[in-house]
């Protein structure tokens, strides 16, 4: 119960692998548990990044855009380029549109929600035409499809680089002043500047951290998909993103949060992506599915709910009050 | 009698907040309703405009006994209340806010036709000049009152309720108001008007009534009072307060922070203050006298116009909190929950806020140093509590307050700007807060100490400076602390004016 109380996230992720193991024998196959790792990670990235901007008090809906513009630069620059300086283009421009995010949020005080959408849809726009909305098959190495598909110690390569990623990040909130000061910000923005605190300094480096972490999923992606794509590529991440991050505790309201629980909320949304695909459900259900499973944990976290549903499940129901 | 109200008690549990008070207005007369923060002014209020029912006494309404089902059948009877915080639909037009919650209609449609000439006639008689059609929340504070005066009137009000309406006002639009208050007084309409200030009462109201900690004081002609009288009134016969329980400080002569002429308007009017090395200065004041403002441009934290702050005799530059925290200069703010503390983290991390980067080295944050000095400053303050991992809003107000004043110890503040600190907290937290500040002035430190209670101030402080209105209307050394007079001099009476007499 303590356990359930603590790491919530923890025990439905285990709860579920193992709902689905025995709906699913091959669910638990080491090739399948692999292949869900490598496909969560990519959206774990996106998540990781959105982690950072919830905890901080902002929102980031370009996300899923800067994957599409990565993809295709990553993917056009390389035939004329070496592609690891296509590679540090890309991400150099998801921090740039993430610092510019943050500079129209921290400067002129505009709403996050109006400025990442207006930037969601500039970058989607920037990505297509540059594609001119046509896949871009580039001439890729074959070095960039180790990053999808070679593997280490028995783990796949995105999957080690975001499992990376996290301990990077968890170190980075725990141990460095900004880190904690993300979470000072999110929090209680006037207290944090009472107390001396650069709000537009913290907040500006959380978007361009999620600019950047999801130029590293566009990355991911034409790493796996050889090419790069402009028109489908991301559409719709961003709210899978806010919903691996919530599932996983993360509260929208800013200055709660942990990157493990992100970690544990795309893995959540991966898993059922790869189950539901097994056992040959509808996909129409897993949407369905994943709504459910966010507005019961959004329900669940906030504490007086919470109480009342570890109360329930110890079988204990509120009927006294 | 209009409006008549007998023996009126009401009692929330565990407080009385009103016993035995009467209460009667005519019509067309303008009656103040006088008395301290949490005299029961409010309750009163809501009492005669239907929103609470007393728990005893009856109220007449024409010389009939009545019992208001609500604030909608005391607005249905004409008695109707304009709250300090307007209650304008900003998007919506003039005319629309006008009949908010009474739209005209006719044939089940709106009768616009119908709403735009009452609403024209009515705003005419009021002198507002804005166009029918322009969105309320475009016009000025002081507009916007008047269509919540149009907006009463559409429903044929025989009785306003004027809850401070002069607080948000510039001079000029305070004497529209009153002109507009005595037409409406010669066309019969009685007003109730709650305010602090003194030359208000004096100006404007025929008759005034005093309540104080809930009881009912007195009532009075205006012409038979003066003000000296009516704060004896508000104060009563207060304990008498005993000044050999202040510890003073060494008093030195070094000033550590002057103010020059701070003028942001109009907040802030020309306020010059100096405040000494381990010197207690308090700033006594009513809400909206502009302490807050004060302090928060001492602290970078509010932009000043004009101007200029000097730190241990140089001018400093205070465009920022941290500019003010580098000068050694530390703030805990009026509201502790919004403000000073981020409730939903640690209080080690509280504790700790403004001087993270004194427990940073090279690889990152040094935990085990920031939670024994988090520790250390929650001991010194004697702050109860069970974990220092636990959010910070777990706890009792006052150990709250008192994690603040950590955050400004551990800071290694020299200057100590306080902002109400005993707001909401028991009397054992505020004698250790009283404690603390004289430990610190002990040390060397000094504090400026806002309190809405005055008492407070004389007890605690050296000197107390009086502010009215954004500007200091007296200032007083310790032996010269009179609770009367510094209140006279809070509710806007000045040293000018008391010269002048």
């Amino acid at each position: 119960m303590a356990l359930l109380k603590k790491y919530p996230y923890v025990v439905v992720l285990v709860i579920m692998a193992i709902a689905f193991g025995a709906l699913a024998p091959s669910f638990l196959d080491a090739g399948n548990l692999a292949n869900v790792l490598k496909q969560a990670s990519l959206l774990g990235f996106v998540a990781l990044g959105m982690c950072f901007v919830l905890i901080g008090g902002g929102l980031d809906l370009s996300v899923g855009s800067v994957v599409a513009l990565s993809s295709v630069l990553i993917a056009g620059l390389s035939a004329t380029l070496p592609p690891i300086i296509s590679i540090h283009v890309a991400l150099l421009a998801g921090t740039l549109i993430g610092i510019f995010n943050g500079v129209f949020v921290t400067a002129f005080r505009f709403q996050p929600i109006i400025v990442t959408i207006s930037s969601m849809a500039i970058v989607r726009g920037i990505a297509m035409a540059y594609s001119d909305s046509r896949p871009i098959f580039g001439t890729l190495p074959d070095e960039l499809f180790l990053l999808a598909d070679g593997v280490i110690f028995g783990f796949p390569v995105p999957t080690l680089l975001f499992f990376l990623a996290c301990l990077l990040s968890t170190l980075f909130l725990r141990f460095t002043a900004l880190g904690r000061q993300i979470y000072q910000v999110g929090g209680n923005e006037e207290a944090a500047r009472l107390a001396g605190i650069n709000i537009a300094r913290v907040k500006i480096t959380t978007y361009a951290i999620s600019g950047f972490l999801s130029s590293v999923a566009g990355l991911m992606l034409v790493a796996r998909m050889q090419s790069g794509e402009a028109v489908r590529t991301g559409v719709g991440w961003e709210l899978d993103a806010i919903a691996a991050a919530a599932i996983g505790g993360v509260s929208l309201m800013g200055g709660i949060g942990t990157v493990l629980g992100t970690l544990c909320g795309a893995l959540i949304i991966g898993m059922m992506a790869n189950a539901f695909n097994l056992l040959g459900v509808n996909p129409y259900w897993q949407r369905i599915v994943i709504g459910l499973i966010l507005a019961i944990a959004v329900a669940s976290y906030s504490s007086g709910n919470l109480k009342r549903v570890l109360t329930a499940l110890r079988g204990k129901t509120l009927r006294k009050a | 009698m209009l409006l008549e109200a007998k023996g009126i008690a009401k009692s929330y549990p565990g407080v009385k907040a009103l016993k035995q008070v009467d209460f009667s207005i005519d019509a067309g007369e303008v009656v103040a309703v006088v008395g301290e923060n949490g005299a029961g002014k409010s309750t009163l209020m809501k009492i005669l405009a239907g929103a609470i029912q007393p728990n005893e006494g009856t109220l007449h309404l024409d010389g009939k006994q009545i019992e208001f089902a609500g604030p909608l059948d005391a607005q249905s009877r004409g008695i109707c209340t304009i709250y300090q915080e307007l209650m304008i639909v900003p998007e919506l037009s003039v005319v629309e806010n006008v009949f908010l919650g009474h739209l005209k209609q006719k044939n089940g449609f709106l009768d616009w036709p119908t709403m735009r000439k009452q609403a024209a006639e009515i705003l005419d008689r009021l002198g507002l000049k804005a166009p029918l059609a322009a969105k309320a929340g475009d016009l000025s504070v002081a507009e916007q009152q008047l269509i919540e005066i149009a907006k009463s009137l559409s429903r044929n009000s025989r009785l306003l309720i004027m809850d401070e309406p002069t607080a948000s006002l510039s001079k000029d639009e305070v004497a529209n108001l009153f002109n507009l208050v005595r037409s409406l007084q010669k066309d019969g309409i009685a007003v109730i008007l709650i305010t602090h200030h003194l030359h208000e009462i004096f100006e404007i109201c025929d008759r005034l009534i005093v309540l104080r900690d809930g009881d009912y004081v007195g009532a009075a002609t205006t012409d038979e009072i003066d003000e000296d009288d009516l704060v004896e009134m508000m104060l009563g016969h207060k304990v008498q307060i005993d000044k050999s329980l202040h510890r003073a400080a060494v008093q030195h002569d070094q000033i550590v922070l002057e103010a020059r002429h701070l003028t942001r308007k109009p907040e802030l009017d020309n306020v010059s203050l100096s405040l000494h090395k381990g010197e207690v200065l308090g700033i006594a004041g009513l809400m909206g006298a502009g302490r807050t403002e004060l302090v928060r441009a001492l602290f970078g934290a509010d932009p000043f116009e004009t101007g200029e702050v000097k730190v241990n005799g140089s001018l400093a530059v205070l465009s920022s909190p941290r500019d003010a925290l580098d000068h050694k200069i530390g703030l805990a703010p009026e509201d502790r929950k919004t403000q000073g503390l981020i409730l939903s983290m640690p209080i080690g991390h509280n504790v700790t806020l403004p001087s993270l980067s004194d427990h940073s080295g090279t690889l990152g944050l040094n935990l085990n140093s920031e939670t024994r000095t988090a520790a250390k400053l929650c001991e010194q303050l004697f702050v109860k509590y069970a974990n220092l991992d636990q959010a910070v809003g777990n706890l009792s107000g006052g150990n709250q307050q008192k994690v603040v004043l950590a955050k400004l110890l551990g800071a290694g503040t020299d200057i100590y700007l306080l902002d109400e600190p005993t707001r909401g907290i028991d009397i054992g937290a505020k004698e250790a807060i009283f404690d603390l500040i004289w430990d610190l002035t002990n040390q060397g430190s000094s504090v400026i100490i806002i309190s809405s209670v005055i008492e407070e101030l004389i007890r605690v402080c050296d000197r107390i400076v009086c502010l009215h209105l954004g500007r200091v209307t007296q200032s007083y050394n310790r032996d010269e602390f009179d609770l009367n007079r510094i209140m006279l001099n809070a509710m806007g009476k000045s040293a000018d004016t008391e010269a002048a007499e």
